[in-house]
């Protein structure tokens, strides 16, 4: 059986959602609704408007398989294959150089203020 | 075609059986690398060949599913605030780094899709490729791109630095757990944290992190970063 906490809490999420979507679409912005939804949750978090047990029970259940949601969008690739040949070379030098690009930044700026705050601690 | 297969359950049932067996296979294999996502979708397109259904057909059930991304993504909001609780004090320095990252990731991943001839849908489905794969869906579908070839390309961006991601950072002398974990979670999302979290504590939290704020600074920077290129 659900329990009534867990119906709560996802009802909260869609709300959330809602009104993301309904900010995204009505300022036109480019950030996904559900970006907007994330943010202001978070920012109700932090300031305690909203108390996390109101929201946990359904976010840990729906994030324990936030795998399974994406698989169909995942599938529709196949109705891509034809478009992967023919742009192989780019998207397999972006994916390689990109992933080596953001690890070897992220790694040097974060070694970067480590030594800073080792410095001046 | 079978009408069987056009109802909604087909799509629903299906997904949802490989699923449970994909998990089950990655639990028995104990590797991260194994992503439950990436077989589960790879059985099921062999599937839908072989028994020649169209993706549409799938798709009734399919959407049914990932209607939930939403929700998800909104709720992605309670790890980012049990992490943030954790990291108040050093959130400057955390958040710079990976803004460096972030704006790293969208030039290098559209630039060099654009200079070895990509068109421009594909280097717009490219642009969120750091980020965790339900974030990326909806960035993708904001800038033009499409979802799919996004999906794909974060899946294999974090397959590929969840096997070689601290190899790779090592390479130019990086040995800060810090650094490393922080580097992890931006540049490979939730399967380099899973890889990350095999390093050591301090790295699968500090990954956990990254992952989080990327995708939000990604999300929000994306949109006026990528009309520079197109």
């Amino acid at each position: 059986m659900v329990k009534r906490e867990t119906v709560y809490s996802f009802a909260l999420l869609l709300a959330f959602l809602g009104v993301g979507n309904a900010i995204s679409l009505g300022l036109d912005l480019h950030v996904p609704g559900n970006v907007i939804g994330m943010i202001l949750l978070t920012v109700c978090l932090l300031t305690k408007i909203l108390d996390i047990k109101r929201v946990e029970p359904a976010a840990d259940m729906l994030l324990s398989e936030i795998g399974l949601f994406f698989v169909p969008p995942g599938v529709a690739v196949m109705l891509y294959f034809d478009l992967i040949a023919q742009q192989w070379l780019p998207l397999l030098a972006s994916i390689l150089g990109s992933l080596l690009a953001v690890l070897w930044v992220t790694a040097l700026a974060a070694r970067f203020f480590e030594k800073k705050e080792a410095k001046e601690g | 075609m079978e009408q069987w297969a056009y109802h909604p359950w087909f799509g629903i049932i299906l997904t949802l059986g490989i699923w449970v067996i994909a998990r089950w296979l990655r639990h028995r294999a104990g590797t991260p690398l194994l992503d439950p996502v990436m077989l589960t979708v790879a059985a099921i397109i062999g599937t839908l060949l072989l028994a020649e259904i169209p993706f549409e057909a799938y798709n009734r059930g399919g959407q049914v599913l990932s209607f939930l991304l939403g929700p998800s993504v909104v709720a992605l909001a309670v790890p980012f605030y049990r992490r943030l609780e954790k990291i108040k004090r050093n959130l400057v320095p955390i958040f710079l780094s990976v803004a460096a990252g972030s704006i790293m990731g969208i030039v290098s991943a559209v630039g060099l899709a654009l200079l070895l001839g990509g068109t421009p849908e594909i280097a717009a489905s490219l642009s969120p490729k750091s980020v965790t794969t339900p974030i990326a869906i909806g960035i993708s579908q904001k800038v033009g791109g499409l979802p799919p070839i996004s999906a794909a390309a974060v899946i294999f961006t974090g397959i590929l630095g969840g096997m070689l991601g601290p190899e790779l950072i090592r390479v130019i002398g990086i040995r800060s757990q810090f650094a490393i974990g922080l580097a992890m979670g931006t540049g490979a999302h939730g399967i380099g944290t899973a890889r990350a979290l095999r390093e050591g504590e301090l790295e699968g939290a500090m990954s956990g992190v990254g992952m989080m704020l990327n995708g939000l600074i990604t999300a929000i920077i994306l949109p006026y970063i990528l009309p520079l290129f197109l």
